[in-house]
């Protein structure tokens, strides 16, 4: 561009030097040069408001600094207390790797015994069920007790939400007690069978109380049977005469 | 005070040598300032915005005497009025392909006055003014021109044509005084 700057027609340099003369276009310089000066020497001269900003920006800095240290530390305490109230949440790596293969084998071998013992203690309808059941058990992976689930790091919670409710077998509940407190094995019958129950209590519906008058005049009749108690009963009323 | 201390004390950051070399130097950058821009306000808005980048820039200046420094600084200032007219959107050139190769009447303008000459060129439509100003007053060719407003060489010329077509149009109209002089 400077070399196109060069004027390349040399014959009309008359009226170009006039345009470029300010002396011949006073009206169209510059009225007042000094404030023109001072506009342009604003823009020239760093302003001092930055540096002010600068120091603002510092000090919100400071202040934030000091909010969030203290903040910060009341965080790691209360992590600290968190972890000393439960020092099995998170367990060491190494100890995962050692122990934990035992205490499965421990686990299974204690829910073997349990198992035997029920097993030993139901009646013949009741055997075959409860022998499948320890089968199913020693061939699924063992469900251990929260505190000894520890290779897998998985809540006990939520292994009790992975497995279905209904088929949940007494030797599972028995596992998931632990190891180390040897509870009383109590039998299904003992605890009461709730199928009955709900048939009595659909029979209660179709009983009739009957009476049965004798010449004696003694009568016999039928109550209604309870829940405890779902037999047929024969009561003496009061009405009879007395000999 | 010479140019060549001025510039060194205005490169160490010299406020009074700034002021020297805009004082010495703006009524004639005011100038070419106004040849592209109209308004007034706007072209003193562009000479402080070339000066500003003058300043800014003096470091890299190797200065090699008063023309080279003038030619640079107009060169900003041209820059600067350019960027001006494009950020306005004010700069519209209808694309033409043909374009008469007419030449300027020198001799007729050369018998103006600075006065009756700035005028003529000021009263031209932006384009064409443009395209004057930077053929006919600043020596540049088509191509510069070209790539200088992002339009193409035949665009510059049918500019150029239209523009001094429309200039002896109104040294027409204003033939009498000229024919006067020319007599004379």
């Amino acid at each position: 561009m400077e070399t196109g700057m060069l004027n390349e027609n040399p014959n009309n340099l008359n009226w170009k030097n006039k345009l470029e003369d300010a002396g011949g276009l006073p009206e169209e310089i510059l009225a007042d040069k000094n404030a023109t000066w001072e506009k342009l020497h604003n823009r020239l001269v760093p302003k001092p408001r930055r540096k002010r900003i600068v120091w603002y920006w510092a000090a919100a800095a400071c202040i934030l600094i000091t909010i969030i240290i203290p903040l910060l530390k009341a965080d790691k305490k209360h992590d600290s207390v968190v972890k000393k109230a439960s020092p099995q949440a998170i367990p060491k790596k190494g100890f995962v790797k050692k122990v934990v293969p035992l205490q499965e084998e421990k686990i299974m071998a204690i829910a073997a015994k349990e198992i035997k013992k029920t097993v030993t203690l139901t009646q013949d309808v009741h055997l075959k069920s409860e022998v499948l059941l320890s089968k199913d058990i020693l061939q699924k992976p063992a469900i251990v007790s929260p505190k000894l689930n520890t290779q897998n790091n998985i809540p006990p919670v939520q292994i009790m939400e992975q497995m279905p409710v209904q088929e949940m077998p007494v030797a599972n509940v028995i596992a998931l007690l632990g190891n180390t407190k040897k509870l009383k094995v109590v039998h299904i019958n003992e605890l009461g069978d709730p199928i009955p129950e709900t048939h009595s209590k659909q029979r209660i519906t179709d009983y009739r109380p009957i009476q049965i008058r004798l010449i004696n005049q003694e009568v016999y009749s039928t109550a209604l049977p309870s829940i405890n108690n779902p037999g047929f009963n024969i009561f003496k009323t009061g009405n009879a005469p007395s000999n | 005070m010479d140019i060549a201390q001025l510039i060194r004390e205005a490169k160490q950051g010299s406020a009074s040598a700034q002021k020297c070399l805009f004082d010495l130097l703006s009524d004639r950058m005011m100038l070419v300032c106004r040849r592209y821009v109209k308004s007034a306000e706007d072209a003193e808005e562009v000479l402080l915005d070339g000066f500003y980048k003058f300043f800014k820039n003096l470091s890299s200046f190797n200065f090699q005497g008063d023309a080279a420094l003038y030619v640079w600084l107009k060169k900003i200032m041209v820059n600067e009025c350019l960027m001006l007219l494009r950020k306005k959107n004010v700069f519209t050139i209808v694309t033409e392909a043909t374009a008469e190769d007419l030449p300027l009447e020198e001799e007729a303008l050369n018998n103006l006055s600075a006065k009756e000459i700035f005028n003529l060129i000021v009263q031209l439509p932006v384009g064409y003014r443009t395209v004057f100003n930077l053929y006919e007053i600043e020596g540049m060719n088509h191509k510069e021109i070209g790539g200088l407003l992002g339009i193409a060489e035949g665009t510059s010329k049918s500019q150029l044509s239209k523009a001094k077509l429309l200039l002896q149009k109104n040294l027409l109209q204003n033939g009498n005084g000229y024919v006067k002089r020319k007599s004379k």
